[in-house]
């Protein structure tokens, strides 16, 4: 027995003194004919919401009451409380910008990197081969879609996942090694991690795009925006991220699919250096209207803020939290601190979503992209009760988008202790998607995201909720339980 | 026909926007929407779309675009009085209920950290794990639910015996704390007589009598479930709940009421009680060893528990209530009456308790009592659905609640049982006990004198008119009390009515029947 029990064994009778002695306040599981006899008795009871656990399949309820049986539970709970506490005390800031090929580590010059699980160029999905062509086009290693097309399927260009680098890719998160990056930095720990800078809406390389405006915008960042953004980190100092999401928060942003506040909040800190810098002033005007005309800017530091957080709780033995959930347009994947890098994967869902004028359903593809690391780090989708005027995603009232949170805290480890949201009384996040949760409560972790053409080059259709398979946190389920049998067996 | 609005310097959020979009394009006649921030990005789209630049020239970013393709005129006004009203309007409240969601247990508990106290009624197996988690999570605890293992149990108890947590149950039917009924449970006053209560039915019954004849309270009833005094589980509530009432201020005299224990935590039992000095009135159903031995009384009957209770806790009572002599002289009187081939009592029971007591009471006058109970040496019943001789059965036993609500909260099976017992031309006497309470059926008594009435006038089948004299004596106990959501009043009035002896408790129902059993065989 641990400590903690040790403490309470010595108080004896206190507990039942204190329930005699407070009022009696009931947590009512089942049927609520009790719960109206108490309070018919002006008592008070909670009526508790209750689903069968791991949706009434008994070979995982089987395996969860192994999972739960004490010293498990234990190994389990304290695995995890430390995972939160890495994460709650991890620090992101923008250290600088760099070049791919120059600072991510393991980046080559034949070498692409993608969003999601690992893919296979045969596999990959409309925008995500589109966004690869217009990426080998940047580079000037093609000149046509053709070219780059045979150039892609020859073997002589390797795809890997931005997660095994250290990076994570909004959408098709293309990554090619000329390509500027932010360079993240979580102090706590020293973990980088990098990402594209954001390229604006409409028709841009992200959603699959490669057309002639598509690769002269991203020629321009190269040029234009990536070293006069290097100049000013150099002279405005390294930025604290932790604290710019966490205001953020608290503008009406959730970190995902509105980043109106975070953007703000960035090009307040940028623009005094910005003006200060040697650029001409054409461009540093031109530097700051790109970044506010795209309300999205910052979703690409809110990203890699996460990967550095999330990176350092990967590996932690008996830890069942996430430490990804990602996309590649063609199938979902999740990784679990204690199972490491592998992934657990199924063919990427559909989005439920709005489409932006003229575009219908039938227009979208799977879900796709590295964004869903927001959720996994506990903003996005676990935040939407801090964004209001998103609400419409999840029913359409403020109400709907605080029970979307309050929901999130049934399958997370814990809760942030930066990043707060006003209408819970400032509760920080739900934090840490807890897998051994996840299959228990047959809750999926929510998600919102953008929405791209199943077509290379058109670009965002729409935006909206996706429900992640379960079926990849029940394989990752019975994964951490096989681990758990065999420790069992080696440590009777 | 192609429209276009501008309104200058107006915000929505783009999600906001495309919904409303949706919401219009779902219009009849209308061909295309967009209501969007008229950014660059947006009127490219707008072109693409077929629309002129011409159209929209000064559009600027932060104007607001409702942009229309119709099939006819006729629908303009329509689609944008829609649009209008929900960009004006905003999103429909849905549900004013947003604070009070109702959350799943790990979160509840997490969110409310006054909850104490968690109880559960879910089938068995999910029962046992959820209450661990609660326990976990340093709340007490009360299963109303059966079906748990005794392994899950015992684990359970001993888990929560270390942190100082109570366990009430699997089984526990009911239980009282702070002056709230929790499961079946009788409205009584908050008073000074702590009850540790290893029965369901049994505790109701004492708690009841104390309100209902003494006008005594109850200051805590911790129950514990049955086979928290077997031997495997080793009577760990019983005994912790003892302790908690002997350490309690507010109570002056303490209650154990039990069906039989194992002998050897019965002895421990009575060593914690011993210790207590605080006046202890001890009953295990079944027990003859009556005695009392410094602050320990022990009784036979749950009406006597009741008795020594009220007296233990300084109270001035002036006798033993609950024997109508008047009622008793009635059914002597009534037995002798009856044919002769009429000859057996069918007790149908629902609390489990009470059918053990009326099976060791009734025992005092006649023999071979078959019963469905596993105590003692009494035979039991190869079919439990079918009377032999005498007859106790306790409904609540699993075999008659498998896919079916408890007879406390549904009596459809009582019923039919009760039309056989009287159809059967060798009853003699049916004994029922008629238990109310929070949880329970909201008026068993009546709907049992109703069926009596129907029954007895010969129903739809003529051939069935009894004799007059020649029918079984249904005899009945209520146990409840004058709080109770059932009304006491109305229900007593009903069974009475419908020619049913009612009796003031079990004990006093076990003495009709014996004295109706005499003048049968004085008769």
């Amino acid at each position: 027995m641990d400590s903690g029990m040790d403490s309470k064994m010595g108080s004896g009778m206190d507990e039942l003194k204190d329930l005699f002695s407070s009022g009696l306040v009931v947590a009512n599981l089942g049927s609520d004919v009790f719960s109206d006899a108490i309070r018919m008795q002006d008592g008070t009871s909670f009526q508790v919401k209750w689903e069968i656990p791991c949706r009434g399949d008994e070979k995982l309820f089987s395996a969860l009451e192994l999972l739960r049986s004490r010293e498990i539970d234990r190994s389990i709970e304290q695995a995890n409380s430390r995972a939160v506490e890495i994460l709650n005390e991890s620090h992101p800031y923008i250290v600088g910008v760099g070049k791919a090929i120059d600072d991510i580590p393991g980046m080559a010059d034949n070498l692409i990197l993608h969003a999601g699980p690992p893919v296979t160029w045969d596999a990959m999905c409309g925008p995500m081969k589109g966004a690869v062509m217009g990426a080998l086009i940047y580079e000037g290693f093609a000149r046509s879609e053709k070219e780059a097309a045979e150039l892609a399927a020859s073997g002589r260009i390797c795809f890997e996942p931005c997660h095994h680098h250290g990076t994570v890719g909004p959408m098709a998160g293309v990554v090619s090694p000329s390509m500027p990056v932010w360079i993240i930095e979580n102090k706590t720990h020293g973990r980088k991690a990098y990402c594209t800078l954001n390229e604006g809406l409409g028709k841009v390389l992200r959603y699959g795009a490669f057309s002639e405006e598509v690769v002269t915008r991203l020629k321009w960042m190269e040029a234009t925006l990536a070293p006069l953004l290097r100049e000013a980190i150099e002279i405005g100092g390294e930025i604290d991220l932790r604290t710019l999401i966490a205001q953020a928060l608290q503008m009406g942003d959730e970190g995902h699919n509105r980043n109106r506040a975070g953007t703000s909040l960035l090009i307040r800190e940028l623009a005094p250096a910005i003006v200060r810098s040697g650029a001409s002033d054409a461009d540093k005007a031109e530097v700051l209207s790109f970044m506010h005309s795209n309300d999205h800017f910052f979703l690409n530091l809110t990203m890699p803020a996460g990967k550095s957080c999330l990176d350092a709780i990967a590996g932690i033995e008996g830890c069942t939290v996430l430490t990804a959930m990602a996309r590649n347009g063609t199938e979902f994947g999740i990784r679990v601190s204690m199972l490491g890098e592998k992934w657990f994967t199924a063919p990427a869902p559909r989005v439920d979503g709005l489409y932006l004028g003229g575009f219908t359903e039938e227009d979208a593809n799977p879900d796709i992209g590295d964004s869903t690391i927001c959720e996994t780090y506990g903003i996005g989708g676990f935040a939407m009760a801090a964004a209001p005027a998103i609400v419409e995603f999840v029913g359409g009232s403020p109400a709907d988008a605080l029970r979307f949170t309050l929901n999130m805290y049934e399958i997370s480890a814990g809760e942030s202790s930066s990043f707060r949201i006003p209408a819970l009384g400032f509760r920080g996040t739900p934090t840490g998607i807890d897998v051994v949760k996840v299959v228990e409560k047959g809750i999926v972790p929510a998600v919102n995201t953008g929405i791209a053409h199943k077509d290379p080059g058109i670009g965002q259709v729409g935006a909206g909720l996706v429900e992640p398979p379960m079926s990849v946190f029940e394989d990752a389920f019975e994964a951490v339980y096989e681990h758990f049998k065999t420790r069992m067996k080696e440590e009777p | 026909m192609r429209h276009i609005t501008l309104k200058a310097s107006t915000y929505r959020d783009s999600v906001a926007l495309m919904r409303i979009s949706k919401k219009a394009s779902g219009l009849e006649g209308v061909s295309y929407v967009m209501v969007a921030m008229a950014t660059d990005t947006n009127l490219d789209l707008l072109k693409e779309a077929g629309f002129e630049p011409a159209e929209f020239a000064g559009a600027k970013a932060n104007d607001l675009l409702i942009a229309l393709e119709l099939e006819s005129d006729s629908v303009l006004d329509e689609a944008i009085d829609l649009i209008e009203k929900e960009i004006q309007g905003g999103p429909a409240p849905s549900g004013a209920e947003s604070q009070e969601v109702a959350m799943g247990l790990d979160a509840t508990l997490k969110s409310r950290k006054d909850i104490n106290l968690v109880l559960i009624s879910l089938p068995g197996r999910y029962a046992a794990y959820e209450a661990r988690k609660a326990l976990e999570a340093g709340r007490h605890v009360m299963i109303f639910s059966d079906n748990v293992t005794v392994e899950d149990e015992r684990q359970l108890k001993l888990f929560a015996e270390k942190r100082g947590l109570l366990v009430m149950g699997p089984d526990c039917g009911t239980a009282i704390i702070n002056g709230i009924g929790l499961g079946f449970a009788n409205e009584v006053p908050r008073g000074d007589i702590g009850m540790v209560a290893a029965s369901g039915t049994g505790a109701q019954e004492v708690s009841s009598i104390l309100a209902r004849c003494y006008g005594m309270g109850i200051s805590q009833m911790i129950g514990t479930g049955g086979r928290d005094v077997s031997r495997e589980v080793g009577g760990v509530m019983v005994k912790m709940g003892l302790r908690a009432l002997i350490d309690d201020a507010a109570t002056r005299a303490i209650v154990v009421v039990s069906k039989h224990p194992d002998r050897e935590i019965a002895d421990e039992i009575i060593e914690v009680a011993r210790k207590g000095k605080k006046p202890c009135i001890i009953h295990f159903t079944g027990q003859t060893d009556i005695r009392s031995d410094a602050n320990l009384t022990f009784t036979r009957t749950l009406a006597g528990t009741a008795f020594e209770a009220a007296r233990g806790a300084g109270k001035q009572v002036e006798g033993f209530t609950g024997f109508d002599e008047d009622a008793m002289g009635a059914v002597l009187a009534a037995g002798r009456k009856m044919r002769p081939g009429r000859k057996y009592v069918r007790g149908l029971f629902s609390g489990g308790t009470l059918a053990q007591e009326a099976v060791f009471l009734l025992s005092d006058g006649i023999k071979d009592i078959h019963t469905n109970l596993k105590i003692g040496d009494f035979p039991g019943l190869d079919d439990p659905g079918e009377s032999v001789g005498h007859t106790i059965v306790d409904l609540g036993d699993d075999t008659f609640t498998r896919g079916r609500a408890h007879p406390m909260i549904d009596q459809a099976y009582r019923l039919l049982r009760l039309q056989r017992e009287l159809d059967d031309p060798e009853t003699a006497i049916i004994l029922l006990d008629v238990v109310l309470g929070h949880g329970c059926h909201e008026a068993p008594g009546a709907e049992i004198a109703e069926a009596l009435m129907t029954a007895l006038s010969g129903g739809e089948e003529p051939g069935k008119v009894k004799e007059p004299g020649d029918r079984p004596l249904v005899m009945a106990s209520i146990c409840g009390t004058h709080g109770d959501p059932q009304n006491y009043a109305n229900e007593r009035r009903a069974l009475e009515a419908a020619g049913v002896y009612v009796a003031e408790h079990n004990e006093g129902l076990c003495k009709l029947a014996l004295a109706a059993l005499k003048g049968r065989r004085d008769g």
